[in-house]
């Protein structure tokens, strides 16, 4: 089962716990698409000789989406990153036409947005909740996530969408 | 040197790193504060947090912020400006040193540096500061200004 692994990756310490969020989903037999692992974009620049234009970046990543069965994006920081919402409304309108693509799930770490949660205010934007919440569920821990997961890949196999699958979740 | 360092404390990872900041800032000998306490993070009452983060500013000698996010975080600009007021008044205060890391305001080369930033709060800084693209920038400048320039060039010479 191809996870999209959304998420912001501004930061070393965003990049850093999206990247142990993927070895913990790999050893549990997922194969995870990062988008950081293609290399941050000024890498990708190097090695192409040149600036990459917003459409060619959007192509790298959306490639990467429409192969996903389910997308699991980071949710945290005041507001959910565009790039991020941009995804998951991109997979929610994929997925109404593809039975192989099983849903979002939300990782929601940040304390702020659950204090808001508390109070009845929604957590984040109420359109990126509903993506999710149509199609998925929001988790505060990565046990969670996985364990929502692993009732998706039960699903899949069962429809022998999963046929052939690496057994460590590695491409 | 007291050293105060704010930066994004609601998810654990952005936690996690400014402990790892300040570990590295005590290890080097300086005094410092970081807003989720050394324990388990109590800031059940925001009155509490105000106070106990406006004595550890008042007390300091210098402000590091870290000022990631696509605007800086509003708890981080908080401190800036109140660490701002009370350098008017207090010239034991070194100033305000800032790290950006954040890639779609400094672009991933840091091309941009601190350009993008808010006008008022990189004006806040650059009075007695400056903005650097890491932690370990961050620290040989705070060496610097506590006079070990030895110290500050082994630092600078780890990076390059």
């Amino acid at each position: 089962m191809k996870l999209y692994m959304a998420g912001p990756l501004f930061t070393p310490y965003h990049r850093a716990f999206i990247a142990r969020n993927a070895e913990r989903l790999r050893d549990a037999g997922f194969v995870c698409l990062v988008p950081h692992e293609r290399g941050v974009t000024r890498e990708i620049e190097r090695a192409a000789g040149r600036v990459l234009s917003a459409a060619e970046i959007f192509d790298m990543d959306y490639e990467m989406v429409a192969a996903a069965n389910a997308v699991v994006a980071l949710l945290d920081d005041p507001d959910v990153s565009s790039g991020t919402a941009a995804e998951i409304g991109i997979f929610y309108g994929l997925m109404q036409h593809d039975p192989t693509k099983k849903g979002i799930v939300g990782l929601l770490t940040d304390d702020q947005a659950w204090k808001r949660a508390e109070v009845g205010a929604p957590p984040i934007n109420a359109f990126t909740l509903g993506c999710v919440e149509r199609t998925g569920r929001v988790y505060r821990s990565l046990d969670d996530v996985i364990d929502h997961l692993n009732t998706w890949r039960k699903e899949l196999r069962k429809a022998s969408v999963l046929n052939v699958e690496p057994q460590d979740g590695r491409q | 040197m007291k050293v105060v360092l704010s930066g994004i404390i609601t998810t654990p990872y952005a936690r996690e790193f400014l402990s790892r900041c300040a570990a590295a800032l005590r290890g080097k000998g300086f005094e410092c504060y970081i807003p989720t306490g050394d324990g388990p993070m109590d800031r059940t009452h925001a009155e509490n947090s105000t106070q106990r983060d406006y004595e550890a500013l008042d007390t300091a000698e210098a402000l590091v912020a870290v000022l990631d996010g696509f605007a800086v975080s509003d708890g981080v600009a908080g401190h800036i400006g109140t660490f701002y007021a009370m350098m008017q008044r207090s010239p034991a205060k070194r100033g305000i040193i800032g790290i950006l890391h954040d890639a779609r305001v400094a672009r991933w080369d840091w091309a941009a540096g601190a350009q993008a930033l808010n006008y008022y709060i990189l004006g806040c800084i650059e009075e007695r500061g400056r903005v650097f693209r890491s932690f370990g920038e961050a620290l040989a400048e705070l060496l610097r200004w506590d006079g070990r320039v030895d110290e500050a060039r082994s630092v600078d010479a780890g990076l390059a």
